[in-house]
């Protein structure tokens, strides 16, 4: 049997989430002990959208948009209040190891690696955790190491790294066992420009090299417009525009203007 | 997860232990000072006297110095407040994305910070070993029963302590139970004071707990105090109570991972 065209499919996704509310102050302190009030709060609202296998999507919304609820759905980490998803022919929710061994997701707020010991013992651990064979592994991270320029850090503590190194083993740990799926969200978030190009040059060069598909979040649209072929456009958890980037260029000529009314909405 | 990935994981949380050198410090200077204190107290109070309760002195010595060695061995903090930390915040993520599972993974990483605090322990029997006054301590007649004990008892404690972690995912304040435990554990396990020295009604009470087995437990075995009825009562409680404690952890896995927000960017 033929794999499904698409790498992603959702249909009808929802996400509410229940947060504690209050107000600021001593009083709303002691009412909020004695009777916590919750709101409800939706944010992914009924969305169905596809992602082709092969293409590299950016995802583009304001603060509060629902993006990282999204990509947090298509990773398994969420699971939907209503409405299904699959990825790579799976249901993420359920986190089978065989979906789990198929993606990789980089966090640019949060770390995956062990911070207090170097990278290469996360590596190493990475490794034997996806079965990545001994051999293919020391070829993988000699081959990615060499990339981004970090051999002479492997062997630091990752929380003595700045951002930019960091990063870059981010990158490195989610790709050893050469995902079909790569999750980032805003993986260029706090970096220096020459630190942004490496990265965008190698995620750009890797969907190409290896058809990864890759799901990208970021509030700056150079990422979005070096790297990526399609846009997804999300505002108020609803998704504004599903397409490519050459059509959403066609549509309007100013296109970091045309983004932003969108989003306004 | 295989065996190698286990071996691995160990390894990594004592080689991030070991960056924390002064922890090591004050586990080795708390655990001489409380075991020195009670020596000191116990000889003050029984001075002069053969028998301590319904205990020989010699017996009541051993006692004491295996309950310390126990609770150090077996008591959890740094880790377990990380991984109810980590649901809190949001970080315990990696561990959804990674096709691990997830009680092994815990075991590994709660096990490998404990290398030196055992090998520790092993040399301060030997130690004691060399004066008459502890031949019933651990004597090599003891040690079939005590070293299958001491293993069940440690399976018993993880399962506990799974639970607590899991706890974690219902309330933000999963760390005050974390507390509570820590600081009850000693005295109804058993592992403080024998329980017989305890009121009856709180005997029998705990008696419907796996506590016991935490304490009285691994340190009867290694005394050579139970008869062989005890010890199969015991051995038995202990297969039912982790098998149970397996079943509740399983099904507050599941539902816990569906609750998880995974909070933050």
């Amino acid at each position: 049997m033929d794999a499904p065209q698409n790498a992603i499919e959702a249909i009808h996704l929802r996400r509410v989430f229940s947060r504690a509310e209050r107000g600021s102050g001593l009083k709303a302190a002691l009412k909020n002990f004695v009777s916590p009030r919750f709101i409800e709060k939706v944010a992914v609202d009924d969305v169905s959208f596809h992602v082709p296998r092969a293409s590299c999507v950016g995802v583009v919304g304001a603060n509060g948009a629902g993006k990282t609820t999204l990509l947090k759905m298509c990773a398994g980490l969420l699971h939907p209040t209503s409405g299904s998803i699959r990825v790579l022919g799976s249901v993420p929710a359920e986190r089978e190891r065989s979906y789990l061994k198929r993606i990789g997701m980089v966090m640019g707020q949060k770390s995956q690696l062990w911070v207090d010991i170097p990278a290469g013992d996360s590596f190493d651990l990475l490794a034997s955790i996806y079965e990545v064979p001994a051999a293919v592994y020391k070829q993988r991270l000699d081959e990615l190491v060499k990339l981004f320029g970090v051999e002479k850090h492997l062997g630091v503590q990752v929380r003595r790294l700045s951002l930019g190194e960091r990063m870059k083993f981010e990158i490195i740990a989610s790709l050893l066992h050469r995902p079909d799926l790569l999750i980032m969200d805003e993986p260029t978030i706090g970096l220096d420009l020459l630190a942004k190009d490496t990265i965008r040059d190698f995620i750009r060069e890797y969907n190409r090299l290896h058809r990864t598909t890759i799901l990208l979040s970021s509030h700056d649209m150079d990422d979005i417009l070096e790297i990526c072929d399609r846009l997804l456009i999300v505002a108020r958890g609803k998704i504004r525009f599903n397409g490519t980037v050459e059509e959403f260029r066609s549509a309007s000529h100013t296109f970091t203007h045309q983004i932003r009314e969108l989003l306004k909405e | 997860m295989s065996l190698t990935t286990l071996w691995k994981l160990m390894r990594n949380s004592f080689i991030r232990d070991m960056e924390f050198r002064i922890n090591y410090f004050i586990l080795i200077f708390a655990t001489v000072i409380t075991f020195f204190m009670e020596l000191a107290v116990f000889a003050q109070i029984y001075e002069g006297r053969e028998q301590v309760g319904d205990l020989p002195k010699t017996a009541a010595l051993g006692f004491i110095i295996l309950g310390s060695l126990i609770r150090s061995c077996t008591s959890l903090w740094q880790v377990i407040f990380e991984f109810v930390e980590q649901i809190r915040d949001g970080s315990f993520r990696t561990y959804l994305l990674q096709p691990i599972h997830f009680p092994s993974y815990f075991f590994a990483q709660v096990t490998g910070p404990k290398f030196l605090t055992w090998t520790l322990s092993i040399l301060g029997v030997l130690a004691l070993k060399m004066s008459p006054r502890f031949d019933a301590l651990l004597a090599p007649a003891h040690l079939p029963y005590f070293l299958p004990a001491l293993a069940l008892s440690l399976m018993v404690n993880w399962q506990i302590y799974l639970t607590l972690v899991y706890a974690g995912f219902w309330t933000e304040e999963a760390t005050f139970m974390l507390v509570a435990f820590n600081l009850g554990v000693g005295i109804f396990s058993g592992s403080i004071l024998p329980l017989s020295w305890l009121p009856e009604t709180l005997q029998r009470v705990l008696h419907y707990s796996p506590l016991p087995l935490l304490g009285d437990f691994p340190i009867k075995a290694g005394l050579g105090l139970l008869s062989g009825p005890e010890f199969s009562r015991y051995l038995v409680q202990a297969v039912v109570w982790m098998g149970a404690l397996a079943f509740v952890n399983a099904a507050l896995w599941r539902a816990g991972t569906k609750r998880f927000e995974a909070f933050g960017g």
